[in-house]
């Protein structure tokens, strides 16, 4: 009958105007004749009150579902249904893989169920204390090396910060490096990594000599808005419009000076300047084009790539060049490598930048005026892409071998542009003294004729030789997009410094040898010794005393010429930058505070730190078990741990930092990658559903913007009906003693944990993106469905796949996050009872999702199952589970409210022939949230339970009113209705005596 | 030019629904703009320490109003922030709607800030851009 059920006609009330059929006392069908459309019935499993409670939106949602192509058996919904996404929670539907569908609003946002002053070397050139990275390194790279192939930006991978519990040391090197670290803290020598406690002084460790300057944030000022493309677009408004729309398409309008974008453009556009040439014409065709080695080519073209371009590959020819100077026509030849962009957009952002189009040599042109009003840092990276074109190389006076020449620069001009060739010299001067870097007066000398008659002059800016401006210059600026000048320029910056505390520690050891030798009977030798310096000899000690020497020390002949000591430092280190370095001073510190890492996603493993070379550091896990008896006395301390352990709430992000790549390996691998990095053990793997690893993720199928959503979110709660919550098991709420003794519980009190999250906006965004995407391919498909939500598309299909692959990716993440924070809760555990997790007994009795497709196969062949709200249920002797669950059926846990309790329960063989192996998840809302907190005060509401024994830490006192008891199902009449259906069998009652809430 | 908003308890009980009233297409934005911010935290506990320009455009009002939502839940996570305040202007050049918006809010800080539900995204369901008697209304269903 319409609105009522067939038992019970009279006293039953539904929320529908569908015809309802009763099947048994816990099973109601809809049948496929109630709506157009529907390929099979509804069912949804309920007693009759809690069909009666159920909303308008799950019959409507669960008929829609019976809708979809490919649909097997029943639309399903447990007695937790209520009102979704397109799906009811509590829904479940199986779809044939070749014929049915994969939807989003089958899967749900939420995936899973169950819970220092070391300075790092950026690869923009500055140098950051490394605890700065803590909360602001998505996205960062830093320079890594290679010990004997090259030095490459790697992503940082992770973020640590924990404290000491080793030495820490201070160590000293005989070119005055200085690095703080504890003991255990690996460095690169010759032998490879090697742990600071065991160098020993005389060691050589690597280090990179170039350092930078600090980092400062830019401004976020808009630089170029559309506006101002418009004045110098010299092609047509319609060639205009397409290059601003490839211009906002990559972001790239309005430009803030805080755009990351800016730094790589800035790079291009100082090289550019130098060794490149930019054309846009009148038609507003565009060319730029950028010559050099071919390996500094491809650095080139990944930048490019990186701020959403793409260069040419590298080609390569060979040229004749013939030109006319004062020294007569000079003739060669050579092999020219060069890339090419074809883009105006680019083309037209790089000229509103202030590159120069067209002939440099011809035009006035100054240096791009905006960079006055950035850190020194963007300014370094626009001197350095331009010396790495123009500056001339380290080396040596010629025949000399110990001093270097001055580093010149060179820049031609017609006579007609030599005035602005000038200016921007100068400015170029000016930026230097910023860095500290002096340089001599302009020269200028008449250089060429060209062949229409004029005269080019060649403009010289030269760069002091003194070996401390030097050392500035190479080790601060260096040189862009040209290895081997920055390889040279750091082996010469080092050997300068090395020559440096030579020429002091002899200028130091005159004094002390004159002092020395007032006193009568010193010898000769005996002061040598003590002075004991390897660059101080007895004749260097005569000199000193007898030969007038106060002034103008120098370094001795046993001191390496440069090309000598190139061999020497760098043996084993190929032409990457770094050189040995030896230790001489080794020292234990006291250290306060804690000490950080970084893991970097190279192979080597590796950064640089205060120009060290130095690895990561090990992990190290903590878990617990206890009974209430040793729990109550605590519990408010526990309570709070946790609370500060878990981040929950709004914005909430976890200690573990992960980039891209690093994203990349969690999706991946899921709570595996935990396992490797430290966070559990690995016998946890064995108790999640699919051993917390679902095959088939791909990242590249993961959009940037849920990658950034989700990226520093790893190891948190999020809010609403998420949570972590403290529970106690009593022995008459045990209901199968047999299987609860075999999954671990064991009553009499026990304390467990409970977690309720899953992989938060990163799991959203990812059905929110396909969502998208399947709106369209429906179209193409020919697909139509009741409601927008349920957007779907062959599960074969392209469109398909792709999210079936995103959608693994976000399984595997929320695996990871309950995996991590499994780990924060055995640290608090750990901390608060003083004994370890493994003490304390602290294993896992599983981990299983609830919003999820999964391809399984019953006897209908192979499906795509999906839970959207619910949970799987596989019964005992499944192939799929582990062996541990082979007599028992496969555990489900049930959250229900904070103030009632949850359940732990086991699939059986009857949800494997009834419900695709599927059962509820949770006792569901009855009332709306601001009914809820209508209701009640958060802050009463905590009081209230605190005075039933129960503690509440929770982030919004809002959300906290949302979540009480009353707004949800009883959730034992739910459990009761699975259990009589057969679908799964209770096992134990958990009571909570302690919640942390987002 | 005014607009209002109320939440709407029947539709969502496990989320957060909101209906937007205005006077015009711009004011919809402003009033949809405002219950979003405010389901998320408290603006008046929240500083002005951090910006964001935006700007979108689009042909249709209802998918650049989505979209434009979505970017609010989008920087709440990518930026790790919450919202003081957001100016924003609804332009019109011949068939395509300009948004420009100024973001302003404070990385999330619970010790200072009343933090509210943690949206997790907009969703579609029962979602719409309706004019009528010369008032726009717009209904949007968060989940959090």
């Amino acid at each position: 009958m319409r609105g009522e059920s067939q038992a019970q006609a009279v006293e039953m009330k539904l929320n529908t105007d569908m015809n309802v059929e009763r099947i048994t006392d816990q099973i109601w069908e809809i049948p496929a004749t109630e709506k157009p459309g529907m390929l099979v019935s509804a069912r949804i499993y309920a007693t009759s009150t809690i069909l009666q409670s159920m909303d308008s939106g799950v019959f409507d949602q669960v008929t829609n579902v019976a809708c979809l192509p490919g649909i097997r058996r029943y639309a399903l919904c447990m007695p937790d249904g209520h009102w979704g996404y397109g799906f009811p929670i509590g829904g479940v539907a199986a779809f044939d893989v070749s014929s049915g569908v994969i939807s989003p609003g089958g899967v749900g946002y939420d995936v899973n169920c169950l819970a220092g002053d070391a300075h790092v070397l950026h690869e923009l050139g500055y140098w950051r204390p490394i605890r700065s990275f803590d909360g602001a390194w998505r996205g960062e790279r830093v320079v890594c090396v290679n010990p004997a192939h090259a030095v490459r930006n790697a992503e940082i991978g992770a973020f640590l910060l924990k404290t000491a519990t080793t030495p820490v040391f201070r160590v000293i090197t005989e070119s005055g490096r200085q690095i703080v670290a504890s003991a255990d803290h690996p460095f690169l020598t010759k032998h490879g990594m090697t742990p600071l406690n065991a160098l020993q002084l005389g060691d050589e460790v690597s280090v990179y000599p170039f350092e930078g300057v600090d980092y400062e944030p830019p401004s976020t000022r808009v630089l170029l808005t559309e506006r101002d493309l418009a004045g110098i677009y010299p092609g047509t408004r319609n060639g205009l419009a397409q290059a601003v729309k490839a211009l906002r398409q990559r972001e790239l309008l309005p430009l803030q000076l805080d755009h990351p974008a800016l730094p790589f453009l800035t790079k291009l556009m100082g090289f550019v300047q130098g060794d490149g040439c930019l054309q846009l014409d009148d038609g507003g065709r565009a060319q730029i084009g950028m010559y050099g080695d071919p390996d500094d080519l491809e650095s080139i073209r990944e930048d490019v790539r990186r701020i959403g371009f793409m260069a040419s590959r590298v080609y390569r020819r060979e040229r004749e060049h013939e030109i006319h100077t004062r020294y007569g026509r000079k003739r060669f030849r050579h092999i020219e490598s060069s890339v090419h962009i074809r883009s105006s957009a680019l083309a037209l952002l790089l000229v509103a930048l202030g590159t120069t189009k067209g002939s440099k040599a011809s035009q006035d042109f100054e240096v791009p005026v905006w960079l006055h009003e950035t850190p020194l840092w963007m300014r370094r990276l626009y001197l350095a892409s331009f010396f790495g074109a123009e500056l001339s190389s380290p080396a040596t006076v010629t025949g000399h071998g110990y001093n270097f020449s001055a580093p010149t620069l060179s820049l031609n001009k017609r006579a007609q542009a030599v005035g602005s060739g000038r200016r921007f010299l100068r400015q170029i001067q000016e930026w230097l003294r910023d860095f500290g870097v002096e340089s001599a007066p302009l020269n200028e000398t008449e250089d060429s004729r060209n062949k229409d008659g004029s005269t080019s002059i060649r403009l010289r800016l030269q760069i002091s030789s003194e070996p401390d401006n030097l050392v500035k210059l190479w080790s601060r600026i260096g040189y862009g997009y040209n290895r081997r000048k920055q390889y040279l320029a750091n082996v010469a910056a080092q050997y300068l410094r090395l020559k440096n505390t030579v020429i002091s520690e002899r200028a130091a050891s005159v004094k002390t040898t004159v002092v020395m030798k007032q006193t009568p009977g010193t010898t000769l030798r005996s002061i040598t010794h003590a002075i004991g310096s390897p660059y101080v000899n007895t004749r260097f000690v005569a000199r000193s005393l007898w030969g007038g020497r106060l002034t103008d020390v120098r370094i001795g002949t046993e001191f390496s010429r440069f090309a000598e000591f190139v061999t020497e430092k760098t043996n084993g280190l190929g032409v990457t930058g770094q050189v040995w370095d030896r230790i001489i001073h080794k020292e234990p510190v006291a250290h306060v505070g804690p000490v950080y890492d970084v893991h970097v996603l190279d192979d080597h493993h590796n950064f640089i730190a205060d120009g060290f070379v130095v690895s990561n550091c090990g992990m190290r896990l903590i878990r617990t078990e206890l009974t209430l008896k040793d729990v109550q006395p605590r519990l408010e301390r526990l309570m709070t741990e946790l609370f500060r352990k878990v981040p929950a709430g709004v914005g909430a992000s976890g200690f573990v930092r992960l980039n891209r790549a690093a994203l990349d390996a969690v999706m991946t691998k899921g709570a595996r990658w935990c396992i490797e990095q430290g966070y559990g053990w690995h016998g946890d793997l064995g108790r999640i559903e699919e051993g917390g690893c679902i095959t088939g993720a791909d990242p590249e199928k993961v959009s940037d913007h849920a990658v950034s959503r989700g990226i520093n979110q790893l190891g948190t709660l999020g809010s609403g009906n998420h949570y972590l919550e403290v529970q106690v098991v009593s022995d008459d709420r045990i209901f199968d003693r047999e299987t609860a003794a075999a999954l671990g519980i064991i009553g009499h009190d026990q304390i467990v944990v409970m977690v309720h999250c899953g992989s938060r906006g990163f799991g959203h965004q990812v059905a929110t993106d396909y969502l998208k995407v399947f709106e369209k391919a429906m179209r193409r498909y020919g697909i139509a469905v009741k409601d927008q939500q349920l957007a779907c598309a062959p599960f074969r299909s392209p469109e398909g796949q792709d999210y079936f692959a995103a959608m693994n990716c976000a399984a595997n993440t929320a695996f990871a996050n309950r995996q991590v924070i499994t780990h924060q809760i055995r640290e608090a555990f750990a901390s608060v009872f003083g004994r370890s997790a493994e003490e304390l007994g602290m294993e896992l009795v599983y981990d299983v999702a609830h919003n999820i497709a999964k391809v399984e196969r019953y006897q209908d062949g192979e499906v795509v199952v999906h839970r959207k709200g619910s949970t799987r249920a596989f019964g005992p002797g499944s192939p799929d589970l582990p062996e541990v669950f082979q007599q028992t059926g496969q555990p489900v846990i049930c959250g229900g409210s904070m103030e009632t309790g949850s359940y732990l329960l086991v699939g059986t063989e009857r949800a494997m022939q009834e419900t695709f192996g599927s059962t509820m998840h949770g006792s569901g809302r009855t009332m709306s949230r601001a009914q809820a907190k209508r209701s009640v005060r958060g802050e009463q509401l905590q009081h209230q339970m605190k005075l039933r024994g129960i503690v509440v830490k929770a982030v919004s006192m809002s959300g906290l009113a949302e979540e009480a008891g009353f707004a949800y199902k009883n959730i034992s009449e739910v459990v009761d209705t699975v259990d009589r259906a057969g679908i799964t069998k209770k096992v134990a009652e958990l009571r909570p005596i302690g919640n942390i809430k987002g | 030019m005014t607009y209002t908003y109320r939440v709407l308890e029947d539709i969502a009980i496990a989320d957060v629904a909101f209906e937007v009233e205005g006077d015009s297409v711009e004011d919809l934005f402003r009033g949809a703009t405002e219950a979003l911010i405010e389901a998320m935290a408290n603006p008046a506990t929240v500083e002005g320490t951090w910006e964001r320009i935006i700007r979108r455009m689009d042909t249709d009002a209802s998918t650049l109003l989505f979209d434009w939502l979505s970017d609010l839940v989008y920087w709440k996570d990518a930026a790790g922030v919450v919202y003081r305040e957001v100016q924003l202007r609804l332009s019109r050049r011949l068939d395509e709607w300009e948004l420009q918006a100024r973001l302003s809010g404070a990385p999330v800080d619970p010790s200072t800030q009343e933090l509210r539900a943690d949206v997790k995204g907009v969703t579609k369901h029962l979602y719409g851009l309706t004019e009528a008697g010369g008032r726009w209304r717009v209904r949007v269903v968060l989940d959090v």
